[in-house]
């Protein structure tokens, strides 16, 4: 029966996926005709600006956008099973303010890094916030208290998020930073993209796989060591996973908290608490939310763009209230 | 160790720690490129130092450190009495959300109201009380699941309270022009911005009421840290007492915040250091809590001023910087 | 006579000197005085009763132990007795004046109460725990008086804490720990101690240490004593009044004679008991039980 539900459920999330893309690509701040659109993917002319501007700027966006969702999304279903916490989030974990701090320090110190060096600061950054809040909460300790690694997190988050602060005043850079420390997914484009794409890609493909074994995990260590699982190895490759998901995400669109939070969530609703049908759920609903999220982002206040990770802290925090209330006794 | 010598050895510590805060101060002062001497300082009390020497330390740095002891006096005081009412050793107003709210509600006054419409110095510390109060009161309530609340749960609701706000006061900071925009951005790292002498004696008057009434709390306080079921045995009336003491913090933050925007685990390290000295008893600690946050906000400020000289390190963050750790530490500890 | 299935003891109006229990069927003088009174009171959330509307009262000057299974609503009839919980209905009566008409520091100075799994702030210590028992007691900024210091004295003396005043609360023995709460509660002064299962994280000779200071209190200082408790042998073998909860209402309550029964026992319990008078205290004794059909 849940089998079904599960295929259901993808089914129809692919279906959203495509929908809300199509309304990416047809809809933005300046009107392009739709069969003009078409056009351009079918046949691209390069002298025609509209043309131009699909591939070089929906194209890319609304592809990005479709990726980040499902990176963030998958990320925090990994952290949610792995981490057996309700409230796991790359955002509230501090992985993204690692990766936003070591993100500042590329603007500040290395102005002319190619992307790739920023790729690759983006998941250094990330695994030093990850290994800090670990470290902190495991020290002496054989549980992963919940409740305890999204404080260290918020700790940790705050320390690289007052060190960014820092290194923006210090440099200058202040005004770039805080657009892209809002997240944004406005600045993808065609070589970016192809940049962390395979990255993204490889890891979704990657979470999917272990799914089985972030099932068995998020049962409890000792059950899953009961159930053969190698443990600790298990873990780090699955964190290893969230990492790269994360890192690759906040290097294309900045740190953008919450959706890995609330996707799981919902999923879980429709598909049940088994990860090897929550994971895949999730990777299809992160990238729906995170194209009608865009949407949103660009024509709330058209022609500006409200930066979309603020839109998703508006929606995520009183679900994150409403979860933590919910889960009260659960937590206590 | 019988009573009386406790007692005794809490008043040797709070003389211990008011002659820290005073040797932090005259460090302070003389924090900078240029030092003054005792014999200078002397020279000035008695008017008969050069004009630029008097102008140095009058007019730019007393102000400046009075207003930085104050802050960390006032906002050690707000995290010991939460810490205290939430019986959570990890409360702070900055991870309760509570700066955030001040924050919030100073760049929206930025945002949309006129300049030069109504003085910031009147306008600003008000708002960043009420933006205080408002999410301290709203923080308590969405921590309430069925006429409970919990200490952790209320950390997770101010932590993402916290959040949130930020993400807003962001959004609306994208809208500023660029002078505007670093000020505030300055503002909500925390740097001492409101030092002048027309501030000081606000500050000052304010915190010290708001010291004498959470001294004259203080028994309440100790059974409060009882627990609800216990205190209530006790015969405290528990919501209004804590009504009581969380105004009385949010009022002490508020009005730091005012002036040195939103600075977070101030008062979160500083009652901490001050227990372990003193001990948990509120009569000796609500004092040791004022003088330790002195002591070391001015140490923080001497940091900043000195450490990237001639450049200046917003106060804010040496503080994140010293805070985040311990506050890591403590979770680790826990 | 057996108890029967029905709710408990009802009051008659304050000026009769006895009242008619409808549990035990008959006019009763302990209940004219009760120290503490509930009358229709009830518990709960929105539609869903934790305990039902009952009157229940708690004899002065007698050991009253509260028993149940679990979930039976035991503690939360504790809460709402001492107004530590609201009430969903009805009202409670300390020495016959209504709590909810008393200024709370008043209550305080009646009734005692040692709350279920208390916890103290690390690091303080014994003296300073009993010493909060004199907060009711206390005005202004609170110099403890030299009344208070006699009090807190002769509370850790009867608890046998003297020597360990200066001690750290979490350096202590369970067993320790739970006295010098009682001995916080003794320093309140009250008549009435209320503790919620005091003996239920405690070893067996931790538990006897408490209960028999708690029947030291009640035989050489008259005080009044209720408490839930979860162990039947030692309900029976140190109360004086027994009241049985199951699912919020009160299934019987007596003289431990009365109320340890094999009747009693498989109604509230589920179990089929054998009971026995106690060798060395004389007391009803459950000696085997298995679970009923």
């Amino acid at each position: 029966m849940s089998r079904l539900r599960t295929s259901v459920f993808l089914l129809a999330g692919i279906a959203a996926v495509a929908l809300a893309a199509g309304l990416s690509l047809f809809v933005g701040s300046t009107p392009i005709a739709p069969d003009q659109v078409i056009g351009a993917l079918v046949a691209p002319d390069m002298a025609n600006q509209e043309h131009v501007a699909v591939l070089e700027l929906r194209g890319p966006r609304t592809l990005g956008c479709i990726l980040v969702g499902a990176a963030f999304a998958v990320a925090g279903a990994i952290m949610q099973g792995v981490t057996r916490n309700p409230l796991a989030d790359s955002g509230l974990l501090g992985i993204n303010a690692g990766a936003a701090f070591a993100l500042a320090l590329c603007l500040a110190l290395l102005p002319g890094m190619s992307f790739a060096g920023v790729v690759a600061c983006s998941f250094a950054g990330a695994a030093l916030a990850l290994a800090a809040v670990f470290g902190a909460v495991s020290f002496r300790r054989r549980n992963m208290d919940p409740v305890l690694l999204v404080l260290a997190g918020c700790a940790v988050g705050l320390f690289l998020t007052a060190l960014a602060q820092g290194v923006a005043i210090f440099f200058n850079i202040g005004y770039a930073l805080t657009f892209w420390t809002a997240g944004g997914v406005a600045g993808i484009r065609a070589d970016t993209l192809a940049m962390t794409a395979p990255f993204i890609v490889g890891a979704l493909a990657a979470a999917c796989a272990l799914a089985r074994r972030v099932s068995v995990l998020s049962l409890g260590d000792e059950a899953a060591a009961g159930l053969g699982v190698a443990v600790g190895k298990s873990r780090a490759l699955c964190l290893a996973v969230v990492l790269v998901l994360a890192g690759a995400a906040v290097a294309l669109a900045g740190p953008v908290a919450f959706v890995g939070l609330m996707v799981p969530h919902i999923v879980r609703r429709f598909v049940g608490a088994d990860y090897r049908a929550v994971i895949p759920a999730s990777l299809v609903a992160g990238s729906t939310f995170m194209l009608l999220a865009d949407a949103a982002a660009r024509t709330l206040i058209a022609p500006s763009e409200v930066p979309i990770g603020i839109i998703f802290a508006i929606v995520g925090v009183p679900f994150f209230i409403w979860c933590a209330r919910r889960e009260a006794t659960g937590l206590d | 160790m019988t009573e009386t010598l406790r007692r005794h050895r809490g008043a040797a510590m709070i003389a211990l720690l008011a002659l820290a805060a005073a040797l932090a101060l005259w460090a302070d002062i003389n924090a900078g490129y240029r030092s003054i001497s005792l014999d200078e300082l002397g020279q000035i009390a008695r008017g008969t130092a050069p004009a630029s020497l008097a102008y140095t330390l009058v007019e730019l740095r007393l102000p400046r450190v009075l207003t930085t002891l104050l802050v960390g006096a006032g906002l050690s005081l707000a995290g010991c009495l939460l810490q205290g009412v939430s019986r959570n050793d990890m409360a702070d107003p900055g991870v309760l959300g509570i700066n955030a709210g001040a924050g919030l509600f100073v760049a929206a006054f930025i945002v949309f109201v006129p300049a030069g419409l109504v003085p910031s110095t009147v306008a600003l510390p008000l708002l960043a009380f009420a933006g205080s109060a408002a999410v301290a009161a709203a923080g308590w309530r969405l921590s309430v699941v069925r006429g409970a609340s919990s200490p952790r749960r209320l950390l997770l609701i101010g932590v993402a309270l916290a959040t949130g706000l930020s993400s807003a006061t962001s959004l609306l900071m994208l809208s500023l022009p660029d002078g505007d925009y670093a000020f505030v951005q300055n503002w909500i790292a925390g740097n001492i911005w409101g030092a002048t002498w027309e501030n000081i004696p606000i500050l000052a008057v304010g915190l010290g009421v708001l010291t004498a009434l959470a001294l004259y709390q203080a028994r309440t306080l100790d059974v409060l840290g009882l627990g609800t079921a216990a205190a209530t045995g006790l015969g405290a009336n528990v919501p209004r007492a804590t009504a009581a003491l969380t105004a009385v913090a949010v009022g002490a933050s508020g009005l730091c915040c005012a002036v040195g925007g939103g600075l977070t685990f101030v008062g979160l390290v500083c009652p901490h250091v001050a227990r372990r000295l003193v001990g948990p008893s509120f009569r000796v600690l609500v004092p040791a809590s004022v003088l330790v946050g002195a002591t070391l906000m001015l140490i923080a400020d001497i940091v900043s001023r000195t450490l990237l000289a001639p450049n200046e390190i917003p106060v804010g963050i040496v503080a994140a910087v010293i805070g985040a750790p311990y506050f890591l530490y403590l979770l680790a500890r826990s | 006579m057996e108890p029967t299935a029905t709710p408990s003891p009802s009051m008659a109006p304050d000026n009769e000197k006895t009242a008619f229990c409808e549990t035990c069927d008959r006019t009763c003088e302990r209940f004219a005085d009760a120290a503490l009174r509930g009358e229709g009171v009830a518990v709960g959330y929105g539609d869903r009763l934790i305990i039902e509307p009952m009157d229940v009262a708690v004899p002065v000057g007698e050991v009253t132990a509260i028993i149940g299974p679990n979930g039976c609503g035991k503690s939360t009839l504790l809460k709402a007795l001492s107004r530590t919980m609201p009430l969903a209905a009805g009202a409670v009566y300390l020495d016959g004046r209504a709590i909810a008409e008393m200024p709370t520091a008043e209550v305080a100075r009646k009734m005692a109460l040692l709350p279920q799994a208390p916890e103290a702030p690390g690091g303080l210590t014994v003296g300073e725990l009993v010493a909060l028992g004199r907060y009711p007691h206390q005005r202004g900024f609170g110099r403890l008086s030299t009344r208070d210091r006699e009090i807190i004295a002769w509370a850790l003396a009867i608890t046998h804490l003297d020597d360990f005043s200066g001690r750290a609360l979490d350096a202590l023995s369970g067993g320790q720990r739970q006295r010098a709460w009682i001995a916080m509660a003794l320093a309140q002064d009250t008549d009435l101690i209320l503790l919620d299962e005091p003996t239920t994280y405690l070893d067996m000779a931790h538990q006897l240490e408490v209960l028999e200071l708690l029947r030291s209190l009640n035989e050489e200082q008259g005080k009044t004593i209720a408490l839930v408790i979860h162990e039947l042998n030692l309900a029976a073998r140190f109360a004086d009044w027994m009241i049985a909860l199951k699912d919020g209402s009160i299934r019987g309550a007596g003289t431990p004679e009365e109320v340890m029964t094999p009747a009693m026992l498989r109604e509230v319990f589920g179990l089929d008991a054998l009971i026995e008078p106690d060798p060395w205290t004389g007391r009803p004794s459950l000696v085997s039980y298995r679970l009923a059909r």
